[in-house]
């Protein structure tokens, strides 16, 4: 990529989560929008975002990838690792060789290293005192990530922060919790339709998220809307099957 | 925070109320839900499936009359929870929003006692179940651990009303079918999915209960039965539970 190209890629990047200030959108979609943009602008490998459940603990709420045992790594995280350490002190945590941390997670690190990750950084999603969770990105090479890529990362996470909590919010707690609930609740629906394509296209979770990803893309659409006609039956997996297939195929050409 | 344990048990004496005929159990079981809410009062009013709405259990005249007040009018908090998929929660009736947002409904509650409420839906996927109310009499938000309680309180109630929509309420404890009201492994509602699929285009709501079913007739894990569908280990057939 070319730095003008790069520079191009992250006004957009820029651009696109602060619409979440002005026009209505869906939390699932703006962290999707959040992990995809970091692996594609940073030098990060995979990224995931895990968000303080109102209900108590830490929830994965968005994947740069939805293999099952990403998605572990990360959900494993809301007990032991970088991210519950930085949701905690509400501090970035930088890790340049995981290996060196063995003592202070124990059961993160060799499920990190089975990965094939050798370096992580947390960035709180954060606004003033409130921390609402923290984005993971993991690299397969040791070594600190760059200054700038932090600050771009943590600059993205900060205005998908203030679109979550809203700003202009009166009360903010309650907006707070209403989100992180609409949140949640979208992840569910969201699964189910994974799940309904997976049965459908005999395929697996990762394909099915790209399918569903796809076609909301093209239509326009949010991803919670898309999975929610698709588990009321008004929208047939076939369909969403079919876009996702010819987009593909179109971009071999 | 309350005491989940407690609520769960309360909730399954409940269900066994009334030898097994579903009106009187749902009654009961809301009304223990409804107890178990934070605030000075709670309604219960589930949606049944051509969107009626009955409102189980009220713990006080007040709370009945603001069911009453919503319903009729077609606005407040618990309609809003209901459409958006999220907890409503206004701690001061009498200031801002709540007045722009249900101008109505804030004047017809003028006269009660009422200065809080909170909606809080009951779901299950995309499916709306219901809608939990509470109020309080004075103004005042929910701290963090009564936002908590009241959110796992209202999934717990949301899958009792359901075991007895379902009617395959089993004799044993089924404590450990109502997991701890949280949302839980995302691998669960996947599994929903395909089974949407794969038991012939059933509702998101009968596949999850099937889902259980299974799950309680072979005393696995819920989290195990859903990673095994998953990963294609286990089919379950259109018609009976034996799996291929």
């Amino acid at each position: 990529m070319t730095a003008a190209g790069r520079e191009q890629r992250l006004v957009r990047a820029f651009v696109g989560l602060s619409d979440t200030l002005v026009s209505d959108y869906d939390v699932a979609d703006l962290l999707q929008d959040l992990v995809e943009h970091c692996v594609h602008l940073l030098r990060a490998d995979a990224a995931g975002i895990l968000l303080a459940d109102p209900r108590g603990g830490l929830q994965v709420m968005a994947s740069s990838s939805e293999h099952t045992r990403l998605v572990e790594l990360f959900q494993q995280q809301a007990n032991e690792g970088p991210c519950v350490d930085c949701v905690n002190s509400g501090e970035p945590v930088s890790v340049t060789d995981i290996t060196d941390h063995t003592g202070r997670w124990p059961r993160f690190v060799p499920a990190a290293a089975e990965q094939g990750f050798k370096a992580v950084d947390a960035l709180p999603l954060r606004l003033r005192a409130e921390v609402i969770g923290a984005m993971n990105l993991f690299r397969t090479h040791s070594g600190a990530m760059p200054e700038a890529d932090l600050h771009v990362a943590q600059g993205l996470a900060d205005v998908a922060t203030i679109g979550i909590l809203s700003e202009r919010a009166v009360d903010r707690r309650s907006v707070l919790v209403a989100q992180l609930e609409g949140a949640l609740s979208s992840r569910v629906v969201i699964e189910q339709a994974k799940g309904i394509l997976a049965a459908s296209g005999a395929t697996d979770m990762d394909h099915a998220f790209t399918a569903l990803r796809t076609h909301a893309r093209n239509t326009g659409t949010r991803l919670a809307e898309v999975a929610t006609d698709l588990t009321n039956g008004q929208l047939s997996p076939a369909t969403v099957l079919a876009t996702s297939s010819a987009r593909a195929a179109i971009q071999q050409d | 925070m309350g005491d989940l344990e407690g609520l769960k048990a309360a909730l399954l004496a409940a269900m066994r109320i009334d030898g097994g005929s579903p009106g009187g159990a749902l009654s009961a079981v809301a009304a223990v839900g409804a107890e178990a809410l934070p605030g000075d009062g709670a309604a219960v009013t589930l949606m049944s499936t051509d969107a009626q709405r009955q409102t189980l259990a009220a713990t006080n005249d007040v709370v009945a009359a603001i069911e009453v007040a919503q319903y009729s009018l077609g606005e407040g908090p618990s309609l809003d929870a209901l459409t958006t998929a999220r907890p409503v929660l206004v701690p001061d009736l009498t200031h801002g929003r709540p007045q722009a947002a249900w101008p109505v409904l804030a004047n017809q509650l003028a006269g009660l006692p009422v200065a809080a409420l909170f909606a809080f839906p009951m779901r299950l996927g995309a499916t709306s179940v219901g809608v939990a109310l509470s109020y309080r009499a004075t103004a005042g938000r929910l701290d963090r651990d009564e936002v908590a309680f009241a959110l796992r309180a209202t999934q717990i109630l949301t899958l009792t009303l359901l075991e007895i929509r379902e009617q395959h309420a089993g004799p044993n404890d089924e404590g450990d079918l109502l997991g701890d009201g949280r949302l839980g492994d995302w691998q669960v509602h996947q599994a929903t999915g395909m089974l949407m699929v794969q038991l012939g285009g059933v509702t998101s709501l009968n596949a999850f209960a099937r889902l259980r079913a299974y799950t309680f007739a072979h005393e696995h894990s819920l989290e195990q039965v859903a990673a095994d569908i998953v990963a294609g280990r286990l089919i379950l057939e259109p018609d009976d539970g034996t799996p291929t």
